[in-house]
């Protein structure tokens, strides 16, 4: 795998002198034939004509030449380059429509990923992120059934207290992370209901 | 009866390495010697076939003789450098590589083995004659 990248990498980088020395080669040979056609009695320009001749067609010859080297797979690959540039300039709103559908889908990927990449894939902020848990309060009365995720100071202290296995029980949802001690209960004032008449 | 015969698809690479292991050559010499070699009665001619008269050159295309030999040094079986032919020219001389001459090895053996295969299923004859 190698040899074989570096015998395609030679010819590649150095085109030209590749291409010359393969002109040299074909050259000497047609001139060695001839020197022989000649020394059986052959007329020189006739020996030349015939020994290039028996190549055949010269284009034909060194594409196949180059085809031998793996030389084909790049010219194919700038005949296509060339061919596309040259229709993106004729049809003007093609290309826009095109470079415009790309962009925005494109930009679209890039602000999906992003808030996947900051919600889903990175670890929260916090030492340990794996130990983190919501506690919900599961609340059922007369056939009726509610969650609650915002817990009141009480039950925090509760939990500070009674639960084994936790380790700091902070709450910080919905609120402002302050807790408001009234009468019988413990509450978080959510902000937009916290008001100076709360009971 | 034809003065020469055509070279079997495939058989051209073999017979390059071959040519080349003999000594370096440029393109036109490689072509000559296959040429010229072909038309020698082999050392060990004595096989079952008494008639051996008929041997005839293998006629090298000359159009694809260097795309295999580009082909070939592409594979690093073959390297090449310029140098002065016996005409006082200068030309591409090609020799074989150490991985040409395993190739040379392994690819005669089973072009040994072939033609040998080839030969026995050719020379049967029909059954109850």
């Amino acid at each position: 795998m190698l040899t074989r990248i570096k015998a395609w990498l030679k010819p590649t980088v150095f085109r030209s002198p590749w291409e010359a020395d393969m002109k040299d080669e074909l050259e000497s040979h047609v001139a060695a034939y001839a020197d022989d056609l000649v020394a059986s009695g052959m007329d020189r320009s006739e020996a030349e004509r015939r020994a290039r001749a028996e190549l055949g067609s010269a284009d034909a010859f060194e594409e196949e030449c180059r085809e031998a080297v793996g030389l084909d797979v790049l010219d194919e690959l700038e005949r296509n380059l060339r061919n596309a540039v040259r229709t993106l300039r004729k049809n003007r709103a093609f290309t826009a429509a095109a470079v415009l559908t790309l962009g925005v889908s494109i930009g679209a990927n890039t602000v999906v990923f992003s808030v996947v990449d900051a919600v889903l894939l990175r670890p929260l902020p916090y030492p340990a992120p794996e130990r983190l848990g919501l506690v919900v309060t599961e609340m059922r009365a007369r056939g009726l059934e509610a969650l609650q995720d915002a817990q009141t100071g009480r039950t925090w202290e509760a939990l500070r207290d009674g639960a084994a296995g936790f380790e700091w029980p902070v709450f910080s949802a919905w609120g402002t992370g302050v807790n408001l001690a009234s009468r019988q209960s413990a509450s978080v004032p959510v902000s937009s209901t916290c008001s100076a008449s709360r009971p | 009866m034809r003065e020469s015969i055509e070279l079997l698809q495939g058989t051209l690479d073999l017979l390059i390495l071959k040519a080349v292991s003999l000594g370096p050559l440029h393109g036109y010499g490689i072509l000559l010697r296959i040429e010229h070699l072909s038309k020698e009665t082999p050392p060990a001619a004595s096989g079952p076939h008494p008639r051996r008269a008929g041997l005839r050159a293998l006629r090298v295309p000359q159009g694809s003789l260097y795309p295999a030999l580009y082909r070939l040094e592409a594979r690093g079986l073959i390297a090449s450098e310029w140098g002065e032919s016996e005409n006082k020219r200068k030309a591409k001389f090609y020799h074989l590589t150490t991985k040409g001459k395993n190739a040379l090895k392994s690819e005669s053996k089973e072009w040994v083995l072939l033609s040998r295969a080839i030969a026995s299923v050719l020379a049967a004859r029909p059954e109850g004659a």
